[in-house]
Formats: C-alpha cells, sequence, structure tokens
C-alpha cells in the first residue's frame, strides 16, 4: 500500500525537490560507503540526515537507515519531480518563510496535498500576489485591483463633476 | 335719159336694188363709224362696270378672305400657344416635381449625414473620453502604486491573499488537477 505522502512546508518548490533529491543521492552514497567499510572492518559513522530529508522520509515512511527506504523515497522524489502539480505564485517582496509556511499549508490543504510552488518577485504588482496554473492566470495584486476598480475613480470623477450643477 | 331702152326689171328685184341702195345711203362708213365708236363706248362701259363689280367682288372676297384666315390663323395660334402653355406647364410641374423630389433626397441624405456624423463625434466624443478615463485612471494606479506599493508589507497581505485564493479555490484546484 502506498505510504500517505506529507510534504514537509519547506519543501516549496520544485527546486527544493531536487536539491532534496541530490541530498538523498549524496545520503545514499554515504551510507553505501559507510556499509562496505564496516564490513571491511573499518570503524565508519553513519551519515546523518539533514532534517528536512528526514522529515520528508518520515512523512512518506521510509526508513532512511535501510537501502529499501532510501530507494523508496529517491523513487518518490522522482515521481514528486515529474509529476506533481506545480503553480507559480509572485510577490511584490521577497516573501518570508514564516509567511510561505502558512501560504503552503493553506494550498496543500485545500488545493493539493503535493503542490509545489515557484516563488517569483514581482515589484510592479506593489501588494497582493499573482498565482499562475498551467492554464490559466490569476491576479490578486494590488495592480489588477486598482485597474478592476478604477470605474469607482471615473464615477467619483463624474459625481464631483456634477455636484456643482445640481 | 330715154333715149336707150333699158330693160324691165321686176318689181322684187327694184325693191332689192332700192334697199341695196339704201342701205348703202343709211349704212355709210360714217354711220358705221358711229356705230362702231357707240359700240365701242358701249362695250367699254360694261366692260368697266362688270370690272367694278368684280373688283368689289374681289375686294369683298379678298375681306372675307384675310378674315378668314386671320380668324383661323389666330385660331390656329391660339391652340398652338395653348399646347405650348400646357407643353411648358407640364415640363414646370415636371421640373418642379423633380426638384422637390431632388430636395427631399438631399434633405433626407443631409440628415441622415448628419444624423450619422453626430453619432460619429458623439462616439469619438466617448472614445475620447473613455480614453482619457482610462489613461487617467492608469496615472492615478500608477501613482497609488509608486507612492504606496512599498510601503505595505508582505506579511499584512497574508489575510487578503488567503482570502482571495480562498475565494478562487475552486477554480484553482480545478486547473491543477487538469494541469497535473
Amino acid at each position: 500500500m502506498e505510504p500517505k505522502a506529507i510534504l514537509p512546508v519547506s519543501v516549496v518548490s520544485p527546486g527544493d525537490v531536487a536539491r532534496l533529491k541530490r541530498a538523498l543521492e549524496r545520503h545514499i552514497e554515504l551510507a553505501t560507503a559507510a556499509r562496505l567499510k564496516t564490513k571491511a572492518g573499518v570503524a565508519t559513522e553513519t551519515p546523518k540526515v539533514g532534517k528536512v530529508l528526514a522529515e520528508l522520509a518520515n512523512g512518506y515512511g521510509c526508513d532512511l537507515a535501510k537501502q529499501e527506504g532510501q530507494e523508496a523515497l529517491l523513487k518518490h522524489l522522482d515521481t514528486l519531480l515529474t509529476k506533481a502539480p506545480a503553480v507559480a505564485m509572485s510577490f511584490a517582496a521577497d516573501p518570508s518563510s514564516l509567511f510561505m509556511n502558512k501560504i503552503v499549508t493553506w494550498l496543500r490543504t485545500n488545493i493539493h496535498p503535493m503542490l509545489l510552488i515557484k516563488v517569483g518577485l514581482q515589484p510592479s504588482i506593489a501588494a497582493g500576489c499573482t498565482l499562475r496554473t498551467t492554464s490559466k492566470l490569476y491576479d490578486f495584486s494590488l495592480k489588477n485591483s486598482l485597474r478592476d476598480n478604477k470605474h469607482l475613480l471615473i464615477e467619483g470623477l463624474h459625481a464631483k463633476h456634477e455636484a456643482p450643477r445640481a | 335719159m330715154f333715149g336707150k331702152k333699158k330693160p324691165v326689171k321686176s318689181a322684187d328685184q327694184q325693191l332689192d336694188e332700192a334697199a341695196k341702195m339704201n342701205a348703202e345711203h343709211i349704212f355709210d362708213d360714217q354711220f358705221r363709224e358711229e356705230l362702231r365708236n357707240r359700240g365701242r363706248l358701249h362695250f367699254e362701259k360694261i366692260i368697266g362696270e362688270n370690272a367694278m363689280f368684280l373688283q368689289q367682288d374681289l375686294r369683298l372676297t379678298t375681306s372675307q378672305l384675310n378674315e378668314y384666315m386671320k380668324t383661323e390663323i389666330t385660331k390656329k395660334l391660339q391652340e398652338e400657344f395653348a399646347k405650348y402653355e400646357q407643353s411648358i406647364m407640364d415640363a414646370k410641374n415636371l421640373a418642379i416635381d423633380s426638384i422637390e423630389k431632388t430636395n427631399q433626397v438631399i434633405e433626407e441624405q443631409r440628415q441622415a449625414l448628419s444624423a450619422e456624423l453626430s453619432a460619429q463625434l458623439q462616439a469619438e466624443k466617448q472614445q475620447m473620453i473613455m480614453r482619457f478615463e482610462d489613461d487617467m485612471a492608469e496615472i492615478v494606479n500608477h501613482y497609488i502604486l509608486a507612492a504606496i506599493g512599498n510601503q505595505i508589507d508582505l506579511s499584512d497581505q497574508l489575510e487578503y491573499i488567503i482570502g482571495e485564493l480562498s475565494a478562487n479555490k475552486e477554480a484553482i484546484a480545478e486547473d491543477v488537477r487538469r494541469g497535473a
């Protein structure tokens, strides 16, 4: 049975997944070397697993101490890289980790549990954000809001212009 | 006179000879000339009278003919003038009708053109106002973005962003499912 996958909130983008994959591959290499040295009678330390990688392995129910667990997680990461849905979000300023954690938590809770987010910077939107899926752009920016509500400005001007006549 | 006896003539012969001698004696040249003159005068008189009658008749006929010609020509001329006048009137009416129709068409075209021009001007005016309003709104937006864009902290926007994401949750989820 496929273990219930839980992506850590610190794994945000496909770049993060690629980094984790490289870290896992490095860990597998180190673990293999350690096993061989142990077999040869050389005392070696078991390589340490990074926090995020451990969290991810835990989420997938993979035991990184075992070769099977490592290979299973590597396979999961490959699947994530190729098949996980991704969206691109742009903000006016570089978002903090805490901010992104809340956004990612909300998206994975409400949209898709494996959703990856490519974060971008777009100062021209001033505030808010834009979200681009594979087929559509959602513009929640202040710039767009002002553009959508420009009729209020024009109506206000018209009201101001007509007021003296009355 | 009685020396030589002449043959005896009959009474008739004597009478004829006497008549002949008297006739020759009565109708002598002078008498004939007079008769001829009288005849000539009488003939001339008759000729003159006839000529006068003929002249009178001719004058009368000429006068009647003139009157008739005058009447006929006048009548004919009046008829022709009436026809001519009628033709002129018809042509005039036709021309007036034509001018009125042309005027009507011109007036209709003028009104249509005026309406079209007015509509185009109105549309152009509306277009210019809309462009101006759009441009003005863009300028105001740009000013607002430039003025306060850097002043808004991203963490303060979290609630707004989550709210917008929630409002579009179904659509985003659908897009992600389709794209996955």
